[in-house]
This record gives structure tokens, sequence and C-alpha cells, in this order.
């Protein structure tokens, strides 16, 4: 028979967090059959935190107390945080895109890229005729784009999408008249993919232009819904997908035409706690070339430190890796390592960005 | 030297270095509740003997790193949890109990490695759980992920 207060916290086992002082198994521990002890519920806890994603999907079957305990909050945070902080990088996975005439991504064993000259062994996730694009990734989680009409949420390690809703900003206009030539309404020219600490929730942050308006729309999984942000403030981007430094999307700029001098360096972000655009200008160029050469270097081996998966904590994507088929060589022996990115810290009113927002640690090199 | 004493009664002496690895006798030597012999009333002999070889085992930790012994130490710990499941749980609780972090960890990577490549019928055996999911609901969890009961890799046998 199972304890009472165990029973209850079965009947929704979504919700709750499991407490480990429920017994986990029944409480008939003196049976004389029972050839070994029994560990109590938090020692098998400590087991099953160890176990990779797919081997618990399968274990919440064994029982309902079993279910309840996996499909808890709280698990599944701990279970996170144990692989995206594993020292010997044993659940991450590195994502390898591929170009055209498919548009593929496949995954392969960290670890094993990082000390070996060639991948050997790689892992189909997805294979699209048409174009797919990454938006971003952090903690095992993947934003994808198709064709740029569709986004979507992926997490790798339960196979599972969340497509999301279409953004408030795009229009039904098809094209529209700008510096004298048509140019395709809704046309995507940023976006990026983050974690807001503070609430708690991922988000996703889109810009289309539209007949001279740049719009900005940020998503939030938790409401499943899209917010207008201020509109992008000025200048031209010189990158598409945002990079995430402790809690904001980070963008190159200049505004070169507005301003033609070095003033004109600068760098934007979405702080996306709360959605505010912040700008840095007459930066020191160093500082915009350390983020671009980081956007440039995730572009190549795109590189996220979201613990997916097995929560893929970090993955990675090549984009012109031209990795054509398994055991070519697809990452340099002497591959360098970005550390994880951390918690967003508080910042108030700060008009210049902390050497550490910037990764000034960061460099291809 | 501090002196241990299973629940069979038995005692047993351990330098003072290997033992304060167990942050609950460490805890009690500062505070001096360690004077005389330590009773541990959730741990028989047969286990405390394979703690007590781990802690003596692993006593100079910081210095295999110095002296290049980390494989030896590497390959201890690989014998040491080659035991049986009743064994094994036996030295988690008592690695619980007494807090050794790294024995701890060490013990459940080990059972997580067991188990998991285990079919769900094989662990309900080996663990001796009861099944107390309806038929609907175990169907609705496997339709959830059917991939992750496939594979090669699924090993139905109790051992």
């Amino acid at each position: 028979m199972e304890p009472e207060g165990d029973k209850a916290s079965h009947q929704h086992p979504k919700g709750r967090k499991f407490t480990c002082s429920a017994p986990f198994f029944s409480t008939s521990v003196q049976d004389s059959s029972f050839e070994f002890p029994i560990l109590p519920a938090d020692l098998i806890y400590e087991i099953l935190l160890k176990l990779p994603v797919k081997s618990f999907l399968k274990f919440r079957s064994i029982s309902k107390s079993w279910l309840g305990l996996i499909s808890s909050l709280e698990f599944v945070n701990t279970h996170l945080s144990i692989s995206a902080n594993n020292k010997d990088f044993t659940h991450h996975r590195l994502m390898l895109r591929f170009d055209p005439p498919y548009y593929g991504l496949q995954d392969c064993s960290f670890s094993f890229s990082l000390f070996n000259d060639s991948v050997t062994e790689a892992f189909d996730l997805i294979r699209y005729p048409i174009k797919t694009e990454i938006v971003g990734s952090v903690n095992g989680l993947v934003c994808l784009t198709i064709e740029e009409k569709h986004l979507l949420i992926w997490n790798p390690s339960i196979r599972k999408f969340k497509k999301l809703p279409k953004p408030r900003a795009t229009t039904r206009i098809n094209s529209f008249f700008m510096y004298g030539a048509m140019v395709r309404a809704n046309t995507c020219y940023m976006y990026g993919f983050g974690y807001d600490e503070i609430h708690d929730d991922y988000r996703v942050v889109v810009g289309f232009r539209n007949s001279g308006f740049f719009k900005v729309d940020m998503y939030s999984v938790h409401s499943d819904s899209w917010r207008s942000i201020d509109d992008f403030p000025s200048g031209v981007l010189l990158m598409k997908s945002g990079v995430l430094v402790n809690g904001k999307l980070h963008w190159a700029n200049t505004d070169l035409l507005n301003d033609p001098s070095y003033n004109a360096w600068g760098i934007i972000c979405i702080d996306l706690a709360d959605g505010k655009w912040g700008r840095w200008i007459n930066l020191a160029m160093e500082k915009v070339l350390n983020l671009i050469r980081r956007w440039v270097f995730w572009e190549v081996v795109f590189l996220c430190f979201a613990n997916i998966k097995e929560h893929m904590p970090m993955c990675g994507f090549g984009r012109n890796m031209g990795l054509k088929s398994l055991g070519q060589r697809c990452l340099p022996s002497n591959f360098p390592m970005i550390p994880p990115v951390r918690q967003p810290k508080a910042v108030n009113g700060e008009n210049q960005p902390k050497s550490d927002d910037l990764g000034d640690n960061l460099s291809p090199e | 030297m501090v002196k241990l004493k299973s629940n069979d009664d038995k005692e047993f002496e351990v330098e003072e270095a290997a033992v304060i690895q167990s942050e609950m006798i460490k805890n009690m030597i500062e505070d001096g509740c360690a004077t005389s012999v330590i009773p541990l009333p959730n741990i028989d002999s047969k286990t405390l003997i394979k703690v007590i070889e781990y802690l003596n085992k692993h006593i100079n930790m910081g210095k295999a790193a110095e002296t290049g012994e980390e494989d030896d130490l590497k390959e201890f710990d690989e014998q040491f949890v080659n035991m049986g499941w009743e064994e094994l749980f036996d030295v988690i609780m008592a690695a619980n109990y007494l807090n050794i972090h790294e024995l701890m960890e060490l013990c459940c990577q080990s059972a997580a490695d067991r188990l998991k490549n285990k079919s769900v019928r094989a662990v309900r055996e080996m663990l001796k759980i009861t099944n107390d999911l309806t038929e609907e609901e175990e169907q609705e969890i496997i339709n959830d992920a059917p991939w992750a009961f496939e594979g090669p890799e699924i090993d139905d046998t109790v051992n």
C-alpha cells in the first residue's frame, strides 16, 4: 500500500514539487521477501538524476511514484543543472548544421569532438528541404525559424517542438517602397532567443521591417504570446542573431549613415526581463569587434551553453563546416572554449557596458 | 585515531585524516563529540569495512593528483563499485548517512549506469517495485515518447 501523503501528490504529478520525505517505495520494507534494503526516496532521486534523458523518460512508466518524481519541476531543473555543470561534458551535445540542398541538423558527442580530430558518429535530428535557421539556444532548448515564417522552440533531448504564434508586427501587405525600391514586407532583420532568469521565462525577440518601420516583438513562453517593444533604435545591424550575455541579447550596430565617424560604432541590447533597449555608442572598436567575433564564431561553430542534452549544455551548429558525411573533420582539436553565460546582473541605468557584459575574455583565438 | 562502532557491535579504528572525509564525523570531531567510540547504528560491519576501505584509499586524494596516481585511484573506484546490488545500496545508505560526498557520487553513478539501459519490466523486478499505474496511464506515457522504449540497447535481463 502506498502511504496516504504520497498518493495525494500523485494526483497532480506535473505541477507539484516532489518532497523527498515521502517514502518512495511501499512501506512494507520489513517484508522478508525483499532481498535487499529498499532505498529511501531521496537516494533513488540521487540515482535518477544521473540517468540520461532517454532513460528517465522510459522510467516514468515504472510506477506512480517514479512518474511523480521524474515529472517534478525540481527534478527537471536539478537534472539540467547537473548536466550543464558536468566537467567532462558527458551530457553535452554538439549540433551540426548543413547547407543546401538539405537543411539538416545532426548532433554528436561534444566531449568526443573536443578530444578527437574528427567526429565519427553523428545522428540526424531533422532534415528539411526548406530553409531552417538557428535563432539561438539556451538551457538545452533551440529556437529555429523555418523560412522565417514559422518559429519553433525545440527540445531535442525529449524530441518535442513548440510552435510559436505569429508575431504581432507582421502585416498583411506583401511589399512596400523604400529607398526607391520595392522591398518585401515582413522581412525579418533581427532575432534572438534567450532565458530571462528573473522571471524564469524563455523569450524570443524578432524584428520586422515594414514600410519604413522597424517593429520589434518579444515572445514569452510563460504567456505564450507576443508583445511589442520599442522600435529598433536606429542604425544598421552588423549581425542578425543576438548574442545572449547576462540576460540580455546583444547586436553590434553602426550608425555610419548618420554619423560618419568612429563614434557610430556601438552595441545595442535588449534586456529580456523588461524588454527595454540599451545602447552604447562611441565604443572602442575592439569591444564591438569582440561581440562580432563571438557572433561569427557562434555562427561557424555555433556554441551555446545551454545544457541540453542530453540536455545539450552546449550545443553548437556548424554552418560552414563542410561536414558532408560522418567521419569528416568537423572541429579543430584546439577548439576554443567559451565559458557559460551566467546569471544576469541587475543593472540600473548604466550607460556603459561592463567588460564582462561583452565577454572580453572570449575570442576564437 | 577515531573509533567507529557498527550496529553489530564491532569496533574499527580509522585515521582521523581518513575519517574526516565524512562530513558528519568531521563535524562531530570539531564539536568535541568524538572523544570515545562513535556508534553508527545504521551501518553493519560488512558495509563499514567497505566504507573504511574507500576512505583509506582516498585519504590522500589531493596528493594523488600531484603524484600522478589519479589513474590508480580511478582503477580502485572501478573495482570498488564492482559489487552486488544489495551491497551497493548498503554503501549508498552509509555514504548518505555519513555524508561522504565523493563516495555517494561514485555509487549513485554506478547504480544509474546499471539501470540506464534496463527495460521497465527489468527495473521493476530488480527493485521489487509494484506497478500501480493503470494500463491506460502506462500506455499514455509510452505514447508520449515511444522512441524512449525502443532501441538495441534496451536490456530486459535482471541482474
